[in-house]
């Protein structure tokens, strides 16, 4: 069965700080060119409004450092860099995701199947 | 009036190697005179008809991204922008004038009254109070002009005006503390201005919601910053700094601020968050506001009190000056509360 894009959204949506720390350790990055390079990893468009309060989020929580770079004439660009701890924090993500991966693929088809006709997703 | 156009442009299609030039061009057409949503999708979308698929390059082909903006705009309409832009600057010197009277009628009324510190204490407080509320009807008047209500904005400015005309009747009897005449026409204009502000009242609910008000970019940048100044008690440069950034992100995608981001009292909400700082801002805030409204209405009861003329025009006054301030606290509150809460609705929605 193919999966909807809303299914998409929703756990993409909760994984969004794992994504954009992994984004940024591999450069340091503005908002824009971060929503093209996870659409251009196959992840759905990300809209501003979901974007910019999550990359404010993980600044203030000290794992991002941010400056500011002229923007050739036209606005200036706010640029994202990953901190130590923001490394720390990545790391810690990408065990957990694994591991709820590991869970997720272990559970028993019938399982499953009765979770789907009981919630109805 | 300004018109909420969508227009995404996916510079994906564009050829690979005109990208970036793609991106000057659109940085440069948003900084164009009378630029719109509209007229700058469609020059993009002619420009990127004409170098796709072609040999040269988009710079071979059009030149400069701003030689090619100019030459884009001098084809293209641009009637619709300017137009707003007229619209715009028009009420916001229509807005600034107010405001240099209201300073103008606050440094008269200083230095021409007589010892005013002891004899017209009370008289000042209640016509600087007017010239507030009538500062404020105004505004408000204002903005509704810009938004297109045209109807809420008329009974507005009308009630502003009943009320600087009563506080000139006041300016003109100098004769504070012992004739009370003043009072007739200031009591009278008074109740034309509650009777205003309520018919105001009606013409503002029955109009659209304010959330499906069309908002162009420049509206949407100044709401945005607004709301993180005037809500969230952000730093002129904080606030500055995250309208850039917002601002970066439509020039680089050519995207509706309005679509991308959208409501800016709702967006700023999101940006100012719920952590401590957001709070602290916050709670700053309710308590100026609730110094404020504190201390207008200590002034009144303060002003009945010095009086005691519990039966005379002052006492009659003072309870309609209180009445207008909880009327329009009161319409001003579940106005705010229901934009605010259908708008974070909407956002919820709306997320990806």
């Amino acid at each position: 069965m193919m999966m909807s894009s809303k299914d998409f959204a929703t756990w993409q949506r909760a994984v969004l700080p794992l994504l954009l720390l992994q984004e940024i350790k591999g450069g340091a990055t503005h908002g824009y060119a971060l929503g093209k390079a996870l659409i251009g990893r196959g992840f759905e468009p990300i809209k501003g409004a979901t974007l910019y309060p999550a990359l404010a989020k993980l600044e203030e929580a000290g794992y991002l450092e941010t400056h500011w770079q002229d923007g050739d004439g036209g606005p200036g660009r706010k640029m994202y860099a990953i901190t130590a701890e923001g490394e720390q924090r990545l790391a810690q993500l990408e065990t957990s995701w694994k591991q709820f991966v590991e869970q997720v693929a272990l559970l028993p088809a019938d399982v499953c199947g009765a979770l789907i006709l009981r919630d109805g997703y | 009036m300004a018109q909420k156009l969508h227009n995404n442009v996916d510079f994906t299609a564009w050829d690979e190697r005109n990208r970036p030039w793609a991106l000057d061009f659109a940085t440069e057409l948003v900084s164009m005179p009378g630029a719109t949503n509209q007229n700058i999708h469609d020059a993009l979308e002619q420009a990127r008809l004409l170098t796709n698929g072609e040999d040269l390059t988009a710079a071979e082909i059009l030149g400069e991204p701003q030689g090619a903006a100019r030459e884009a705009f001098a084809d293209i309409d641009t009637s619709v922008g300017i137009t707003e832009n007229r619209v715009e600057t028009t009420a916001s010197s229509m807005a600034t004038g107010c405001f240099i009277a209201f300073i103008l009628s606050l440094v008269i009324i200083l230095f021409a009254s007589e010892n005013w510190m002891v004899k017209q204490a009370d008289n000042l407080v209640f016509i600087v109070l007017m010239l507030i509320i009538s500062y404020t009807a105004g505004m408000t008047g204002f903005n509704y002009f810009k938004r297109g209500m045209m109807g809420a904005a008329v009974v507005s400015v009308l009630a502003g005006i009943a009320l600087l005309a009563a506080t000139c009747f006041a300016l003109g009897t100098w004769a504070f503390d012992t004739d009370n005449s003043w009072q007739i026409p200031t009591l009278l204009a008074l109740g034309i201005n509650l009777l205003l502000l309520v018919v105001s009242g009606w013409f503002v609910f029955s109009a659209p919601s304010l959330l499906a008000t069309p908002v162009d970019s420049r509206d949407w940048f100044v709401r945005y910053e607004g709301a993180l100044r005037g809500q969230h008690l952000y730093s002129k440069a904080e606030a500055r700094a995250l309208v850039e950034e917002a601002r970066a992100h439509v020039a680089e995608s050519a995207s509706d601020p309005g679509e991308e981001f959208g409501d800016p009292a709702a967006y700023a909400e999101k940006m100012a968050g719920k952590g401590t700082r957001s709070i602290t801002r916050r709670f700053i805030s309710w308590i100026i506001a609730r110094a404020i409204s504190a201390f207008a209405l200590l002034a009144i009861c303060y002003s009945m009190a010095a009086r005691a003329e519990w039966s005379g025009l002052a006492f009659y006054w003072a309870v309609g000056v209180a009445i207008l301030a909880i009327v329009t606290f009161i319409t001003g509150y579940r106005r705010d509360r229901t934009k605010r809460d259908a708008a974070l609705a909407k956002a919820a929605d709306d997320e990806f």
